[in-house]
């Protein structure tokens, strides 16, 4: 303790001037450890004095090298930025160094640098307009066990597709998830692999090219081939839908509702095209899995490459991290879609209770979901209701719980 | 003609031929909220099961005392109750507790003074070999 006093007190001279230009909002702690710099009444010129005597005394000589006041005073370099600049001129100097107003309001007198010396920031007016971040994941992540099934199952047929095709199988999410075109297509393990069957309304073109690294719909059709035009016919009735890819067999329950004369009129129209194509947006969820082959979830993921793809296109689907213990662990769809599908945490003790199966089989054991009162205890002995009888006939009030 | 009651040859005593248990129910009660039933919360989860079924002749029930101190309750053939607050305690801790009310008999506890408890004590007390007048050879 008395070592460290001691040193303080050389440096507390030199402490005041490397501080002095500091803010005058001290923290408490600060505070309460200030005094020992603080209480030494300083003057400006009596520290400049004592600092120089120092600095005199370090070097030996009268004249010591270095800057009048090392602690204060810019840098050498700092002062021959400053001349150098002040040697360039003010002409020059206006247009390079927009000012921060200048910035906020553009105005007409704007002229963009061309060099960038002297700029504190680069980039122009329209620097912002071009850097527009979009995320990989889903905006938001999904809680519901049928949209993360769905989710699934659609990662799986398109990243079979895509082996099924020959692509790399990373290339599954190189675009952000558009229209589902992979609902009408079922998934089965085989004895010699994978295999896709594809239904009416999709074929393996359709799920490649929906995985293809176009996102503007209308790009694609500027020149579509014949069978971008059936694509294309195909998707254009879910259109409006696209945006809402997953959503699109929950919503169909309201829909189904009272259909408008001009819709009567639109389905009427499409019964000729083929009866799925407007039976696949009315379809929920149950339906929707009813269709597929349960035996899809026993697909196996053994394979690295498929397995990283199918967790990497259901990351981005629904935002839900699968964790790398469990990555590892999982062999199969099902597992995957168990990592996926977390059942909420119970809330009360009893909840969790009952979900233990050991204990509700014990026939020594029973639970009570809220609390026992004395009540409870005349009911489960059968003299609840003669003492109710009993206290009316009296003329008394059935109180109690 | 005068009734008279059959003389009892021997008192009957638990164990002896066939054991009772005299504990009959455990209550267990528990809070969802307080931070006391942490470990009552605990027990109940992960070793009422194995409690439970290694003690087929106790009725055992679970149900929440909301806003109070987790307890366990005995209830006893004898017709008396005892209860333990098990406030802040561990799930091992508790499972004592649960197992000190298992094996209790229900009477109020009483100071042991003497050495033997018997229904026949004997009037000349335990025999010792340094209070006898020794053997002579």
């Amino acid at each position: 303790m008395r070592r460290i006093s001691r040193s303080c007190r050389p440096i507390g001279h030199l402490r005041v001037n490397a501080t002095r230009n500091t803010p005058s909002y001290v923290c408490a702690t600060c505070r309460s450890q200030a005094p020992s710099f603080s209480t030494s009444s300083i003057r400006t010129d009596a520290r400049d004095r004592t600092l120089g005597e120092l600095r005199k005394k370090i070097w030996g000589t009268d004249v010591p090298p270095g800057l009048e006041n090392p602690y204060g005073d810019k840098s050498n370099i700092e002062k021959l930025v400053v001349s150098k600049q002040k040697a360039k001129g003010k002409a020059t100097e206006a247009p390079m160094k927009p000012n921060k107003t200048a910035a906020t309001t553009p105005s007409s007198d704007y002229e963009p640098a061309t060099t960038w010396d002297g700029l504190e920031e680069v980039g122009g007016e329209n620097r912002n307009t071009t850097n527009q971040f979009r995320g990989f994941l889903a905006p938001d992540i999904v809680t519901d066990t049928d949209e993360l099934t769905a989710a699934l199952h659609r990662a799986m047929v398109e990243v079979f597709a895509l082996k099924q095709a020959g692509l790399p199988l990373l290339d599954v999410s190189q675009t952000a998830p558009g229209f589902d075109s992979t609902l009408d297509v079922q998934i089965v393990s085989s004895t010699g692999g994978v295999q896709l069957k594809f239904g009416e309304n999709s074929s393996l073109e359709q799920v490649i090219q929906s995985l293809a690294k176009v996102v503007d719909e209308t790009a694609e059709k500027e020149d579509p081939t014949e069978s971008e035009e059936n694509v294309a016919a195909d998707r254009s009735e879910v259109d409006p839908l696209q945006t809402d890819k997953i959503a699109t067999p929950v919503d169909e329950t309201i829909e189904k509702g009272n259909p408008t004369e001009a819709e009567e009129d639109i389905a009427a129209d499409r019964s000729e095209e083929g009866p799925l194509k407007h039976a696949q947006p009315v379809m929920t969820y149950e339906e929707l899995f009813a269709s597929w082959d349960p035996s899809w979830l026993q697909i196996s993921v053994d394979d690295p490459e498929i397995k990283f793809a199918v967790l990497k296109r259901t990351l981005q689907l629904t935002g839900v991290r699968v964790p790398d213990s469990a990555m590892k662990s999982a062999r199969t769809a099902q597992s995957i879609l168990s990592h996926l599908v977390t059942p909420p945490k119970p809330r009360k003790l009893i909840e969790a209770l009952e979900q233990k199966e050991d204990l509700l089989s014990l026939p020594n054991v029973s639970m009570s979901g809220r609390r026992v009162t004395p009540i409870d205890r005349e009911k489960a002995a059968g003299r609840w209701k003669l003492i109710e009888k009993e206290l009316e006939s009296r003329g008394l009030p059935v109180t109690g719980h | 003609m005068v009734v008279q009651a059959i003389r009892k040859a021997t008192t009957g005593q638990n164990g002896v031929g066939a054991f009772i248990l005299q504990c009959k129910r455990l209550d267990f009660h528990y809070c969802d909220w307080a931070g006391s039933s942490k470990g009552m919360n605990t027990f109940l989860r992960n070793s009422l099961s194995k409690f439970a079924a290694a003690n087929p002749a106790v009725e055992i029930t679970v149900s929440p005392r909301p806003s109070r101190h987790p307890i366990i309750k005995g209830t006893y053939i004898n017709g008396r109750e005892k209860a333990i607050c098990v406030r802040n305690l561990t799930k091992e801790q508790i499972l004592q507790k649960a197992e000190l009310l298992r094996d209790a008999n229900g009477e109020k506890l009483k100071k042991v003074t003497k050495p033997v408890k018997s229904i026949n004590e004997s009037v000349r007390g335990v025999w010792s070999p340094y209070h006898d007048g020794g053997i002579h050879v």
